[in-house]
């Protein structure tokens, strides 16, 4: 007994000492966002958006500057580097900064466009073995160069752009204008045989205000990141990247990504103006809101799968210009029904468009396909893939207008 | 020349140490293998797995009852003759240690994946002996007690994780609900229902306060520790999906990893490795326990403990002979599983026939 008693002491007294691969907090370097653009040959330009805590540490105890490069400096600091492999890129790094570089922090991977149509999965694939990269950091497509977003993405709002893009997934729950993607999302998506994967678009703006041209009624965000007329030369988040196995293969506005969003059962809540239904040519503005979760049941018709989704939204009625007082018995099932048409007409579109355009089950149809098999070689043999576009898709809209703002009826101008 | 006994415990103790020996697989490679082979089916098999566990426990429990003051050491002496019962013995206490080793190899293994990639295996290999030898030194009451006081917590802890999953849950991603067919849904289940924790209970029965519960025992534990496997099978499919559940190395590590509720609640994978560390423990305390009794019972020793430190060294040793981690998850799943069966169910049932026919022979002698 004294032998194990002079085992545990020693034991008790080796587990404080700490461990092989301790590493003092002021001895790393945190990599906050990855960008990935085409490099020479088949290698890649990684870009690392790195904390400068130097910098942060004096936000903090109100010395240092501006968020985002004021006076103090930038709280980040960018390099790229080129590499045959992202991680081989990460190792080359450690050359050129005093602390070792760790990718622990990371909340967003983005990739351009350009790396993106031609594949991701050499690239994708070694993140998701590394053991410091996370299943839950956000993947993004940039229209242009990803190294360059990332050099000059300077959120005004926040100190770091790693707290951007973690924000970023809860502000789109007000507006349903871009997908939120996890790195887990993607790469499982990229290997299923029942949907297909997307991406949000991201882009610095390229449109000032002066080039805009007048939106059209029932449609709102129809841009993809980059294009929205904007006076300031700000990061914009909106859109989709459509991918078709790894190769991204499309795009959809903002507009559209809200039906996708609406689909998939994604859609928190969004707003519409569309064209007043008793007025033609004014506009009217309604937040929408997920009533419940769509329902979608998938059949086969000999082969031919027929999709039937039903959507369930409750809009509130947020601008009347035209004075028309929906809020009464008689006119609000006109708006719901107006309302219901647009939402119906727009998924339909969107849906004809990636059976024809992209032949890219994005809305991940096939899950609800495969209920349909016993086994798993009886639904391999059904190359969903190839016979999602040939699929028939009926949507229904069930619309409810509960609630109408702080008005519950609109008197008309007098004069 | 009477063993010494390292006290005992009640059946509540019984259940959970039992439980949380079972549950020791499920934080390693095995649940991988497991949708490998049934697919999106995984937690069929291990329904599967369940049932032929309980077929197992009902034929020792056979074996105990007609012997009520021995455990399974002394009646396969009883029942094979010295030569045969020895030697039937040793491939009890040779099971135990090859099942310590390989849980001390993949363990290791798993936490240089995740939170140690830059310390060498033979360190902590050597961390998960000494906690080894420091359990079976201080017997099993001790060990017993302390897994009562623990497990809540661990239980606490394995469903804060796996509940904190709920926004990712897809259901759609059970179908189709046969996975990858039926044979391979019950080639799953003689895989998930080849466990070590029925031998091992017949070989610490006299520990037990009450050794008729044995049956009563053991069958909770094994719904208990089966019950968190289908739980995390079905977690594991829903979360991941079959073709990339397959992929991963350490399947509930990398579901705790993907706890995203908010800013403010994510990277909890920690609570997770030390429910793991602790679950690791007790696998390896009890197998080397196991084997150290055997190998007394089997030759009469008085003691148990002076067996401990050589077979420790063993132990340490032959966890470090697979060359690599993917082989050594190999010889654990492919190797170890499909083998596990001949001491672990098809020895046992030898030994109840003999029994019973030694029995029938001396009822027809006394008879005659």
């Amino acid at each position: 007994m004294r032998a194990v008693k002079i085992l545990a002491v020693i034991l008790l007294a080796l587990a404080p000492a700490g461990c092989w691969g301790s590493r003092e907090t002021d001895e790393i370097a945190y990599v906050l966002a990855l960008g990935f653009d085409k490099g020479p040959g088949d290698s890649v330009i990684v870009t690392f958006q790195i904390a400068n805590p130097r910098v942060i540490a004096g936000l903090a105890t109100g010395g240092g500057g501006a968020g985002g490069g004021g006076g103090g400096g930038s709280t980040v600091t960018s390099t790229s580097t080129v590499a045959a492999l992202p991680i081989g890129a990460f190792y080359l790094l450690n050359t050129q900064h005093s602390r070792e570089i760790t990718l622990l922090q990371s909340t967003a991977f983005i990739f351009s466009e350009e790396l993106a149509r031609t594949g991701l999965h050499k690239y994708i694939a070694p993140l998701n073995r590394y053991r410091e990269t996370r299943g839950t950091a956000f993947v993004f497509v940039c229209r242009g160069k990803a190294g360059e977003f990332i050099q000059k993405n300077r959120p005004e709002l926040e100190i770091s752009p790693s707290k951007q893009y973690e924000l970023f997934s809860t502000v789109e729950r007000v507006h349903a204008m871009t997908p939120v993607v996890q790195f887990r999302e993607f790469y499982q998506n990229m290997k299923s045989l029942s949907g297909q994967a997307v991406a949000p678009l991201v882009a610095l703006a390229e449109k000032d205000l002066a080039r805009s041209r007048a939106p059209e009624l029932g449609k709102l965000g129809d841009h993809v990141a980059g294009e929205l007329p904007s006076s300031r030369g700000e990061s914009q988040f909106l859109g989709t990247a459509v991918f078709r196995g790894d190769k991204m293969v499309g795009m959809l506005t903002g507009d559209e990504t809200r039906y996708w969003n609406m689909i998939t059962g994604k859609m928190a809540r969004s707003f519409l103006i569309i064209e007043d239904p008793k007025s033609r040519g004014t506009p009217l503005g309604v937040e929408l809101s997920q009533a419940r979760q769509p329902a979608v049941k998938v059949k086969f018709d000999r082969d031919r799968p027929v999709i039937e989704v039903h959507l369930y939204q409750e809009p509130t009625i947020v601008g009347v210009s035209s004075g028309i007082d929906y809020e009464s018995p008689g006119l609000k099932p006109v708006l719901e029904k107006h309302l219901a048409d647009l939402i119906e007409r727009r998924c339909l579109e969107l849906v004809a468009r990636t059976q024809e355009e992209f032949r890219s089950d994005i809305f991940g149809f096939g899950r609800y396909a495969r209920m349909n098999f016993l086994t798993r070689k009886d639904w391999e043999m059904a190359k969903w893939h190839e016979i999602y576009p040939e699929a028939r898709v009926d949507i229904s809209v069930y619309l409810k207008i509960r609630r109408t703002g702080l008005m519950l009826n609109t008197q008309p101008v007098r004069y | 020349m009477k063993m010494v006994r390292t006290g005992k415990f009640g059946p509540a103790e019984a259940v959970v140490l039992l439980t949380l020996s079972s549950m020791a697989r499920i934080f390693l490679t095995f649940p991988r293998f497991l949708v490998e082979i049934a697919g999106e089916a995984a937690w069929l098999s291990s329904l599967a797995g369940l049932a032929m566990v309980l077929f197992q426990v009902y034929v020792f429990l056979l074996l105990l009852r007609t012997h009520p003051q021995k455990n399974i050491v002394d009646i396969t002496a009883e029942a094979l003759g010295r030569v045969a019962g020895t030697a039937a013995n040793i491939v009890y206490a040779a099971f135990f240690v090859a099942v310590a080793a390989m849980f001390t190899r993949t363990f290791s293994e798993a936490l240089l994946v995740s939170a140690l990639p830059r310390t060498p295996i033979s360190v902590v290999s050597t961390g998960y002996v000494a906690m080894g030898v420091l359990g079976a030194y201080v017997g099993l009451e001790a060990m017993a007690r302390s897994a009562r006081v623990v497990y809540p917590f661990v239980v606490a802890g394995i469903a804060i994780l796996l509940l904190a999953l709920i926004p990712l849950w897809d259901y759609t991603q059970l179908f189709p609900p046969l996975g990858q067919g039926p044979l391979s849904i019950l080639r799953g289940g003689l895989i998930a229902g080849a466990v070590v924790e029925v031998l091992l209970a017949a070989v610490i029965v006299q520990s037990f306060h009450d050794p008729d519960k044995f049956g009563t025992i053991l069958s909770w534990a094994m719904l208990m520790g089966f019950g968190y496997m289908i739980a995390l099978m079905l977690i594991l499919v829903m979360t991941f999906g079959y073709n990339t559940a397959q992929e991963l190395t350490l399947p509930f590590y990398q579901v705790s990893r993907l706890i995203y509720l908010g800013r403010y609640f994510q990277r909890v994978e920690s609570i997770f490795i030390i429910i793991w560390g602790y679950i690791g423990m007790v696998k390896v305390v009890l197998t080397l326990y196991a084997a150290a009794v055997t190998f007394a019972g089997t030759f009469k020793l008085p003691d148990y403990r002076p067996l401990i430190w050589p077979l420790a060294l063993i132990i340490f040793v032959a966890s470090l002979l697979p060359g690599d981690m993917p082989a050594a998850e190999r010889i654990e799943a492919v190797v170890l599983r499909y083998y596990a069966w001949f001491p672990a169910f098809v020895l046992p049932l030898a030994v109840l026939a003999a029994g019973r026919a030694r029995n029938r022979r001396n009822r027809k002698n006394a008879g005659g």
